[in-house]
């Protein structure tokens, strides 16, 4: 071939350094590739127990890592919390591993460290001295030849659990290895540390609105002390409830009967409680804060979270949750149980609200339900917020049936309007009002209510109405009014009702003149005498009937008495229009009246006279009206409207 | 050192039924006499395979039943293609070693769960298998190793490295791994693995082996890098987008290329056997992920890649292919004793590029095994766990020696 120099060699020495570099540039690429994926997968959202069991699936597969483990350090072993290489069933994830000589080293010094093992199995020297712990014996199971230690520290530096990465490679952990290592681990545990206030704080989320539904204090607090349990992983769990400086244990369940002796042998909580200044921690419950303690028990130590609700200074209840040991990372745990303690202290004081809320409703419902009138509250849109159980009585519709809908809806067109007005008013200006209206029942009848309507206290747009039916009443006024302005036998208006007709068309403003005609049937008292009053009557009817029809609209027909009717004619232009009218009685009055089989012909005198508005005086016009109706009778004319007198005054 | 014993025999008889039954009759024939513990069966989807397996359990009576279909099988260093369907057929005797066999279905939905489940079944029938010692006085108290060998369904949308992962979780690293995702004749619609005389598709079937020394996995694919390493910088699942800030595709092409590629090389939706990515491992070598050219210049794997992934493209060449051959069987078999037989798991990736060269690398194969009659199929990708979760590999031989 060819010594240094010749072109085979140069060509070699050139792939040689060709390979070294393409293995620095994979090595390279291979620490940063490696890098990102580890703390990709530390950003992957989910549990805290997948991001461990992800990270050791990758710390594996990126570093060739045989068994990864995270171990838990309780008292003198480790006890193997996930794993990715050991076998699901291995006793390490229960009974743990007696921890080796350079895992106390790691324990002791809270440095991480890396270190190989030699390749025979059989290899003693100190390592090997006293016991073979577990972790010896699966180094030598699977042929282990180096390995690497990663703290992870808890609360106050302790260190609680440990990475321990074992792999068959000859060669050592590197330096930058155990770098990239270290920096995976510190990261790892601020990540689990965050997801696990994370999912705290998601069932604080769910706690909360399971706390609030509750109404009573016993079944809000034992579902407290279980959700309690839950949310820190307590071992027991013991609540009481305070009532005036006393307190009482809150029964679980049937099983969990207050006075009974845990395992450990720990004195029974009284059956009847004790004074709450005996209770454990008290002068810290008082402070209001959740916080730590340890008590010594017959049967050993226990550490307890001692959780208050209630006002600060004034605890209604103290929660206990309690373990032998206590659990590693118990700072988010406390923090948890503050959070906690706010939502149940909450809750307490909604369910002693609610309560109080209830009974005044329930006092206001009793005394609303047995008064007759009917009580209702309204709102700004004329809806109805309350009902009392009256309505159904009085005007069957149900209180349920009424919420929601608007008042006017049962109101009688005419009256909603006014009704309304009165609503808002009386919101507008805070005072109390009356208003009558017309209401529809819920059986299809209308009748007459009386509401008195007075703003609620509260607020400016609800109002109080007390109502009553006043139909009776009201339908007896109606007659009333009616009877006093109408003439009972034709209907027609009554001398009262033309007097103040009279007198208000001549005091209003208007177009033309007011006209008055009188009317007077002649020979009536004859009719009267031959056929008998009931005759008579109907004869009276009967012209009424035929005078109405003479009348135009605006005008009022009367009977002031006897035979004698009267037409007040609002607004006149002509004299002619008058006569008009005058002409009409005539002639409706020409035809015979059928009476008692007799054929009856009657005839009548009218008069007239004509006045200003503003200017003449009722009486005058009445008399003059009148005056000339009589010399139209005396002369036999039926109509003398030569005599139409224009009164003045 | 094993006293298994074992024998194979294939049939290409165009009836399922009576090739079944020639391939197991031939199997069963190189046991000597000694009574059979197990079968293992690789045959053509081609064949109504229900019939197949029923021939071969009338003729193999009462013994557990594993296999699959293939894309072309190889038993003791005859090659068996796919032009002409066949069956190929291997008998084992229990030989100090307790077998236990199940199956799964449906691994495609939740496939890390079911990849447990079937881990724990499998030894726990091998458990069984143990407490009914049979007569020849082996005591099988004392057999702290195992392995398991995995035969799956890849096409039925499982994610076979979940599975693998679900069953690490049971085995733990003490376990090696082998097998292989079963095949169809290149049709690439539907394999189906077999469990006695149950045939589905997604599904997995395995063997637990509980031995008394400890079993080794051969693992390997004489692949070489032909570009510098680099990162992977976007990707999503089994879709690579782009190396390096580049179209995937386009690195792709111009390495491979550059390699010697032929022409049309990388067309869209065509695989060329001879060029893959190859995934950087720790100790430097590479896992070949075989990759498909998209439209859109992204590369789409049949194994999903890690995010920021450290890839070289990789070639295959049939003399390195070939050359790698030796060394795999001889990790399968570190003591140097015949095993009393071999199975492996060739890819079909391997049969495109070596083409009619196949045959050396059967023969190869059977050299490297000795005695030991070896049986073993062509497949859509391979199981090979010896270190860490890994275990999915395109491309590569894998074996385990009994």
């Amino acid at each position: 071939m060819g010594g240094e120099g010749t072109p085979h060699a140069v060509e070699e020495a050139l792939r040689e350094q060709l390979r070294l570099a393409m293995l620095s540039a994979q090595s390279a690429f291979q620490d940063s590739a490696r890098l990102i994926r580890l703390l990709t997968i530390l950003g992957h959202p989910g549990t805290p127990e997948d991001l461990v069991e992800e990270t050791l699936i990758t710390l594996s597969a990126v570093f060739q890592i045989d068994v990864a483990s995270v171990v838990r350090v309780v008292k003198d072993h480790l006890v193997v919390t996930a794993s990715c290489g050991l076998p699901e069933d291995d006793p390490a994830f229960v009974v743990g591993w007696v921890p080796s000589p350079t895992t106390r080293e790691v324990l002791r010094t809270g440095r991480a460290t890396n270190r190989q093992f030699p390749s025979s199995p059989e290899a003693t020297g100190p390592e090997a001295a006293g016991p073979l712990s577990k972790e010896e014996d699966l180094v030598r199971q699977l042929g282990l030849r180096s390995a690497a230690w990663l703290p992870l520290p808890g609360d106050d530096d302790r260190i609680d659990h440990l990475l321990i990465l074992y792999r068959r490679r000859e060669d050592a952990f590197t330096r930058t290895e155990m770098e990239l290592l270290d920096s995976v681990a510190s990261r790892l545990l601020l990540v689990v540390q965050a997801r696990r206030r994370a999912v705290a704080m998601e069932r604080l989320a769910r706690t909360s609105h399971a706390l609030s539904q509750h109404r009573r204090i016993g079944p809000l607090l034992r579902d407290a002390t279980r959700l309690l349990r839950e949310l820190v992983a307590a071992e027991r769990m013991a609540t009481f409830s305070i009532t005036n400086g006393h307190a009482l244990p809150v029964v679980q369940a049937a099983r969990d009967r207050p006075g009974t002796d845990g395992a450990n042998g720990d004195p029974p909580w009284d059956l009847g409680g004790c004074p709450a200044e005996q209770l454990p921690g008290w002068d810290d419950v008082l402070d209001g804060s959740p916080h730590l303690l340890r008590v010594e028990r017959p049967g050993g130590i226990r550490h307890l979270l001692v959780v208050p609700a209630g006002s600060r200074g004034s605890p209604d209840a103290v929660l206990y949750a309690d373990w032998t040991d206590l659990p590693p990372m118990m700072l988010p745990t406390v923090e948890t149980a503050a959070i906690f303690a706010t939502t149940l202290t909450a809750a307490m004081q909604n369910a002693a609200l609610y309560r109080a809320l209830s009974a005044s409703e329930t006092s206001l419902r009793a005394i609303t339900d047995s008064i007759s009138d009917l009580i209702a509250v309204v709102d700004g849109s004329c809806r109805f917020l309350y009902a009392s159980a009256s309505y159904d009585r009085a005007v069957d519709h149900t209180p349920g049936s009424l919420i929601g809908r608007s008042l006017l809806d049962l109101v009688e067109t005419e009256d909603r309007i006014p009704l309304r007005n009165a609503l808002h008013t009386s919101m507008a200006t805070a005072s109390p009002s009356m208003i009558e209206y017309r209401l529809l029942t819920g059986d299809g009848r209308v009748v007459w209510a009386e509401s008195q309507l007075r703003p609620a206290a509260l607020s400016d747009r609800r109002v109080v109405m007390s109502t009553r039916l006043v139909n009776e009443r009201r339908l007896r006024e109606d007659e009333l009014r009616h009877q006093a302005l109408h003439d009972p036998l034709t209907g027609l208006a009554n001398r009262a009702s033309a007097t103040k007709r009279l007198e208000e068309v001549l005091s209003a403003d208007g177009p033309g003149e007011i006209g008055l005609l009188f009317c007077d049937l002649n020979k009536f008292k004859q009719v009267n005498d031959r056929l008998g009053h009931a005759a008579g009557d109907a004869l009276l009817q009967e012209v009424a009937d035929r005078l109405r029809r003479c009348t135009r609209t605006g005008d009022l027909i009367a009977r002031l008495g006897g035979d004698e009717f009267v037409f007040i004619l609002d607004g006149i232009t002509t004299l002619d229009e008058v006569m008009e009218v005058g002409r009409r009685v005539a002639q409706v009055l020409r035809r015979p009246f059928l009476l008692g089989g007799e054929a009856l012909e009657v005839s009548a005198s009218v008069g007239a006279s004509v006045g200003r508005r503003g200017e003449a005086s009722p009486a005058k016009m009445m008399s003059s009206a009148d005056a000339a109706m009589y010399a139209a009778k005396r002369s036999g004319s039926q109509l003398d409207l030569s005599s139409v007198t224009r009164v003045v005054g | 050192m094993s006293r298994l014993r074992a024998g194979t025999g294939n049939s290409a008889l165009a009836d399922a039924a009576a090739a079944g039954r020639e391939a197991a009759t031939a199997a069963l024939a190189g046991l000597g006499g000694e009574p059979p513990a197990l079968v293992i069966v690789f045959a053509s989807i081609r064949y109504e395979v229900e019939a197949l397996l029923r021939a071969i359990r009338e003729t193999v009576v009462e013994v557990p039943l594993i296999g699959c279909t293939s894309c072309g099988t190889f038993e003791s260093g005859n090659l068996h293609g796919s032009d002409d369907p066949s069956v190929s057929v291997a008998v084992l005797t229990a030989g100090g070693y307790c077998f236990g066999v199940a199956s799964q279905p449906e691994i495609s939905a939740d496939s890390f769960e079911k990849g447990r489940s079937l881990a724990r079944a499998a030894k726990e029938a091998a458990k069984e298998a143990a407490g009914e010692a049979t007569g020849d006085g082996t005591v099988r108290a004392n057999s702290p190793h195992s392995a398991l060998i995995l035969m799956a369904d890849g096409l039925g949308g499982a994610d076979l490295q979940e599975l693998l992962n679900g069953m690490y979780r049971v085995a733990g690293a003490a376990v090696p791994f082998v097998g292989g995702a079963a095949g169809d004749d290149r049709q690439l619609t539907r394999t189906l693995v077999f469990h006695d005389d149950m045939v589905r598709s997604d599904a997995a079937v395995a063997l637990w082996v509980d031995s008394p020394h400890p079993l080794h996995v051969g693992c390997g694919h004489g692949w070489e890098p032909v570009s510098p390493p680099m990162m992977v910088t976007q990707s999503d699942g089994f879709r690579v987008e782009r190396i390096g800030g580049r179209p995937a595709g386009e690195v792709f092409r111009e390495y491979a290329e550059a390699a010697g590629a032929k022409e049309g090389f990388g067309r869209p939706g065509t695989w060329s056997a001879a060029h893959a990515l190859g995934l950087i491992e720790p100790d430097g070598t590479q896992l070949i992920r075989g990759a498909v050219p998209e439209e859109d210049d992204s590369l789409r794997t049949f194994i999903p890649l890690p995010p920021y992934a450290a890839v070289q493209v990789v070639t295959g060449r049939a003399e390195t292919l070939l050359d790698a051959v030796e060394p795999i069987i001889a990790q399968a078999r570190p003591s140097g004793v015949d095993p009393g037989a071999l199975i492996a798991f060739s890819c079909t990736a391997r049969y495109d590029i070596l083409g009619e060269r196949i045959r050396e690398e059967t023969r190869r194969l059977q050299d490297a095994a000795g005695n030991a009659p070896t049986i073993g199929f062509f497949t859509y990708g391979e199981f090979a766990r010896t270190v860490g979760v890994s275990g999915m590999h395109n491309a590569t031989l894998t074996a385990i020696a009994l």
